[in-house]
Formats: C-alpha cells, structure tokens, sequence
C-alpha cells in the first residue's frame, strides 16, 4: 500500500502534460464564495488612513493611530472565520 | 577582516553569550534531526526535500508560514524604522492584517494547480498556464535575484544582534550560516519547520514580556509616545512624526498595499504555501497566522520605546545604525540572561527564513534553469541533487555580498527587490484567474514595469541619510510635473504600468492574430483538493480499536 503510494507520487507527470490524463486530487468543497467581497471591509478601513490619521481617543495612552490598527487584527480574524466557516462545504 | 575582530573584545556579555549559544546549538540540533521527522523513504525527490513532502497539516504550516514571512530583518527593521521617522514605519501593520484575507482569496488556487500539476515553483506554473518557457525564466530569474538580497539582510539581523553583545567581525556570521548551510542541505524544508517551532515560542515569550515589563519601566505609554513626539518635533525634516504627515498618507497606503501584494510573490512564500497537506490547511491558516502581526504591532512600537529609554544606536561603517536600537532596548532593559533568550529570538529568527529563501531559489533554478534549459530529462533524485548543492551557492552568495558589500548595499537591493518582485503579479496572480493576458503581452508589461520601477527608485535621493540615489521605496509625484508633496510606492506605480503595458500589447497581439500559446491547465484545476485516499489511515493500535474500526456502523 505504502509502495504504491510512494510509487504514485514519484511517477507524477511534471505537469508538462495536459491535464486530461492527471487526475490528482478531488473537486474542492466550497460555497457561497460571494462572501469573499466582505474582506473589502478591512481594505476600507486600513487603506484610507485619513480616518485614523489622529491620536485622540487614546487608549492607555497610546494614540488612536496605533491601537486602531492593532484593534483591526483581531477584527480581521474573526471576519475571516466567518467567511472560512461560511464558505466552507459539508465535510 | 582584521586581525583584532579574530578575538573575542573584553565587553562582551557572558551570560547573554552563553544563552545565546546554548539556544543556538539546540536548533542546530534540530535541524540536523529533523531529516528524519516524518520520514519519507529517502529524500531523492524534490517534493521531499524541497517542500517536506507536501503534507505539512494546519498546526506545522502555522509555525513554517509564520517563521517564513516575519524574518529576523523585519524583527530588527521595523522598530528601527519606527524609531527614525514614527508613524510611517507602522505601514507593517496594514500590510500584514490585508496579507491573508489576500491569500485566503488567492492562495487557495495556486495550492490546487500545483496539487494537480506537481509544480514545485511560482514559475512552474507560469509555464504551464501561458504555455511560455522564456516567461516562466523571467519570473525564475526575478524570484531568484528578489530573494538573494533578503537572505542577506537576515545575516544583517544576526550581525546586529552579535553587535549588541559586543561581538565584532564577521566570523560569528560566517559560522551561523555554515551551520545552516550544512543541514538545510541534509533535512531540507523540514529543518526550517522544526526550528520554526523553537524561533516562534522564543519570539512570542519575548515580545510579550517586552511590551508589559518595557512600558512599566518607563512609566507607561504616555511617557513612552509624549518622549518620541519631542525627538520628532525637535529634528530638522518633516516626514517623521507620531502621526502622518498630509503628504505621507497616500504614501503610507499604497507602501502597504504594494508589500501586501509582493509578500506572496516571494519564491520562499510560496514554498511555505505549497507544503501544506491541502487547500483546506491554507484557508484555515489565513485566519491563524494574524497572531504574528498583532506581535509585530507591538514589536513596532519598541522602537518607540528605544526613544523614550533614550537608547543610541550603535555604529556601523561610521553611522549609526538605527537596526541596533531594538537588540540594545533589551540590553538595557532586561537582565542579561532575559536578553540573551531576546537575542536567540532573533538570531534563531534569521535562521528560519534563510533556509526556506535559499531552498526556494535553489528550486527555482533547478526546475526553471537546469530542468528546462540545461537537462531536460533530468530525474527527480537528480532535481534532488542539483537543488541541494544550488541552496550551498545561494547561501554562500548571500554571505559574499555581505562580507563584500557595504550592507547598505544589501538593504538598497531589499528595497529593489520588494519593487521588482511585484512586476511578476500579472503573470502569476492574474494566471490564476484567467487567460486575458498573452504570455509575450506579460513580458513586455514586466519589461517595462522592471525598467520604470529600477528606474524611479535610482531617481529617489534621500535628505536624511544624503544618498542621491535609492534614497527609498516613496516616489515623489513632483517628478511628474505635479506641484505636490505627495508620494507613492514605487512598485504600486510600477505595477501599473506593468498592467497597462500587458493590456495593451495583449490587444495589439489578438488583433494581429499572434499565435496561441498552450494552456497546460484545465479551469477545474484551481479548485482541487487533496483525495482523502492519498491519506493513509493510521494502524489501529491495539485489538478493540482494530474491531471498532472495521466493524460496520
């Protein structure tokens, strides 16, 4: 079993071939891609720095500037779970 | 090298030396055993000792990616950068939170292909998707030159570190990267992961001590953000300063949108990409891996925390260099044995990433060079070998440079490089999505990207430092003939003229009917993941688990 995987993936064709008689791998399960327009929220908030660009309100005396961008990390994650979780099929 | 730099001066710190030592032996450790971590048969294939086999899971990826793409240079760079000109060097933190929903996007895709393919390389794919082998060398060929300068700068990182601890001379350097050199060759990928796990637990305990144990020292971040306002209200120049100037924001913006993009491009990034087991393992760690950049965000501010712990950068070649102030910040602020695990943290940091960069362009050169121009019918064990021996001329290369080289040099070919690397966006990214381009439409748009992009940077002095030329990555619109302060990203400009070059000369070639070149790709190759039945079950351990098991439900 082990031999014949081994001899699987070292007989690989280098790509060089179409992919017709190349069949690794399963169709991926995923939906409701769309969601991926959400990501645009971060872009907004982090590519127009405008918004930020000032040190009141501070936050334990680090000014606005810094602990807006910090703070947009964990924004991020959670928003990207979200989509991972709704994007992600079945299985 | 000077005589005197041979021996050890007497300022050096024992017990910082000591700890540092002992943590680096423990990884060399590592790395030498890790050949046999999840042992293939033998290592006489390019997927094993290129990319670990490619089946790097989840927790694995997490460590190799994050030791991948925050480099003992950025450990060191960054709070430097902050403690020269402020706010502008927080662009790191934009640039690395936009970075993984970027790849959560795209990176998916290119994990598919390559699953499906074999591709090993970015410029595999760039062959077989536009049918190009003079293509698929240019990328080589810019990956490799992008990625040289990078693993030098590492060694940058390690010589400020070894500064700090009062070792001079540059033998210290030389040894770390034999060393490395010996058993990237021996383990490949696989040494990086493993030692990636001791380098980020080293770096999360630092950084995280720093940033409660530095500011309580000094009296909190009042004290600490109110000592930086007044070093930059008290220099001469206005592009530093707690907050962005008017003139700096799009500058600030587009720096970080530009690196965002260039950051996966890199060779190394997307090696670290193609190791891991299946598409699903990228998605998830696009949300995990941020962890790093919350740590560099408060890793930035140290430099912040050098200025108000009134820290003087060391000298090198007769300046100062701004690289020390955060191995110094440690020096001074924590007990020696704390600081020697500081400096571990970076050194082992530097190590990390320089493994994976040079077995990136040692792939890059076998599969895209010598595969494809020198040995066409070349074996895997023989792609094995030569990318093996290749990783032994990039490192040593990247030791020349800098030990030749004034390291400005280095830090000037860095800058370029984060520029130049960007120009292969169309091909690969754009590839991803879609055939729209021509392949001889992509080089011209490449051609010229490189040229305006070399060409804006050597037109770029800078007052501070008072280099006429490469004075930095912000290109002043001025130069355009516009009467503003405002600057841009070299590479987003670039970049775009990279993209509108290729549109054109693609348009120019569909009407003249230029030939077709071939498609090695089907459009359902990008949504491919892993066959369960590649993953073979674990034997059951004992005779009821072995019933549970084969027994039906």
């Amino acid at each position: 079993m082990a031999e014949e995987l081994r001899h699987e993936r070292f007989t690989r064709p280098s790509g060089r071939e179409r992919s017709g008689d190349d069949r690794r791998g399963v169709p991926a399960d995923e939906r409701s891609t769309g969601l991926y327009w959400l990501f645009l929220v971060p872009f907004v908030a982090l590519f127009v720095p405008w918004i930020f660009n000032s040190s009141s309100p501070e936050l334990f005396g680090i000014p606005f500037f810094y602990w807006y961008q910090l703070a947009w990390v964990p924004l991020t994650v959670c928003l990207t779970v979200v989509v991972y979780r709704a994007t992600r099929g079945r299985s | 090298m000077s005589a005197t730099s041979l021996l050890v001066p007497a300022a050096v710190n024992g017990v910082e030396l000591g700890i540092f030592v002992f943590l680096f032996a423990v990884v060399t450790v590592l790395g030498f055993v890790a050949s046999r971590w999840r042992r293939a048969a033998s290592l006489d294939h390019l997927d094993e000792w290129g990319l670990g086999g490619r089946k790097f899971g989840s927790v694995i990826s997490w460590f190799l990616l994050g030791g991948d793409l925050y480099t003992a240079y950025t450990f060191v760079a960054i709070p430097a950068l902050l403690f020269s000109v402020g706010a502008l060097g927080f662009f790191a933190l934009p640039y690395t939170i936009i970075m993984f929903p970027m790849a959560f996007v795209v990176a998916p895709r290119l994990w598919s292909v390559a699953h499906r393919h074999g591709y090993v390389t970015p410029a595999d794919f760039v062959r077989g998707r536009h049918g190009s082998p003079t293509l698929a060398l240019v990328i080589a060929i810019t990956g490799i030159v992008a990625t040289m300068p990078y693993i030098a700068l590492q060694l940058v990182g390690i010589g400020a570190v070894m500064r700090t601890m009062g070792i001079s001379g540059e033998w210290p350097l030389i040894i770390a990267f034999v060393i490395l050199a010996a058993y990237t060759y021996q383990s490949g990928l696989r040494a990086p992961a493993l030692i990636a796990f001791v380098k980020d637990a080293l770096i999360y305990i630092v950084v995280l001590v720093a940033v409660i144990y530095i500011p309580i020292k000094l009296g909190g971040f009042d004290a600490i953000f109110g000592a930086a306002d007044k070093k930059f209200a008290s220099t001469p120049e206005t592009t530093d300063g707690v907050l962005l100037g008017n003139a700096q924001v799009l500058g600030f913006s587009t720096l970080a949108f530009g690196s965002a993009l260039a950051i996966w491009l890199y060779p190394h990034s997307v090696t670290g990409l193609l190791a891991s087991r299946s598409r699903d393992t990228i998605r998830r760690n696009m949300a995990a891996l941020p962890a790093y950049t919350f740590v560099l965000g408060l890793l930035a501010l140290l430099g912040l925390m050098a200025i108000a712990a009134k820290v003087t950068p060391l000298n090198a070649n007769g300046k100062p260099d701004a690289n020390t102030v955060a191995p110094l910040l440690f020096d001074k602020m924590f007990p020696d044995w704390f600081a020697g695990v500081a400096f571990a943290a970076i050194g082992i940091g530097a190590l990390v990433p320089a493994a994976i960069m040079s077995i990136a362009a040692a792939n890059l050169f076998t599969r895209n060079v010598y595969k494809e121009y020198l040995r066409k019918d070349a074996s895997p064990a023989e792609e094995a070998r030569v990318s093996r021996l290749a990783s032994l001329v990039v490192k040593a290369g990247a030791v020349a440079v800098i030990l030749a080289l004034d390291p400005q040099f280095s830090i000037d070919l860095q800058l370029i490089g984060g520029v130049i690397i960007v120009q292969t966006l169309p091909a690969i990214v754009i590839g991803l999505y879609s055939r729209a381009l021509h392949a001889w439409g992509l080089l011209a748009g490449w051609l010229a990207g490189m040229v305006a992009g070399l060409y804006m940077l050597y037109d770029t002095a800078n007052a501070t430092t008072g280099k006429a030329h490469f004075g930095g990555p912000q290109y002043a619109l001025a130069n355009f003939g516009l009467d503003t302060k405002v600057t841009i990203y070299t590479g987003v400009l670039a970049l775009a003229l990279n993209l509108v070059v290729a549109f054109v000369v693609t348009a120019v070639l569909r009407v003249t009917r230029a030939p077709q070149l071939e498609d090695a790709t089907a459009a359902d190759d990008y949504e491919v993941e892993a066959a369960p039945a590649h993953e073979v079950a674990p034997m059951p351990a004992t005779v009821e688990e072995e019933r549970r098991t084969v027994t039906p439900t």
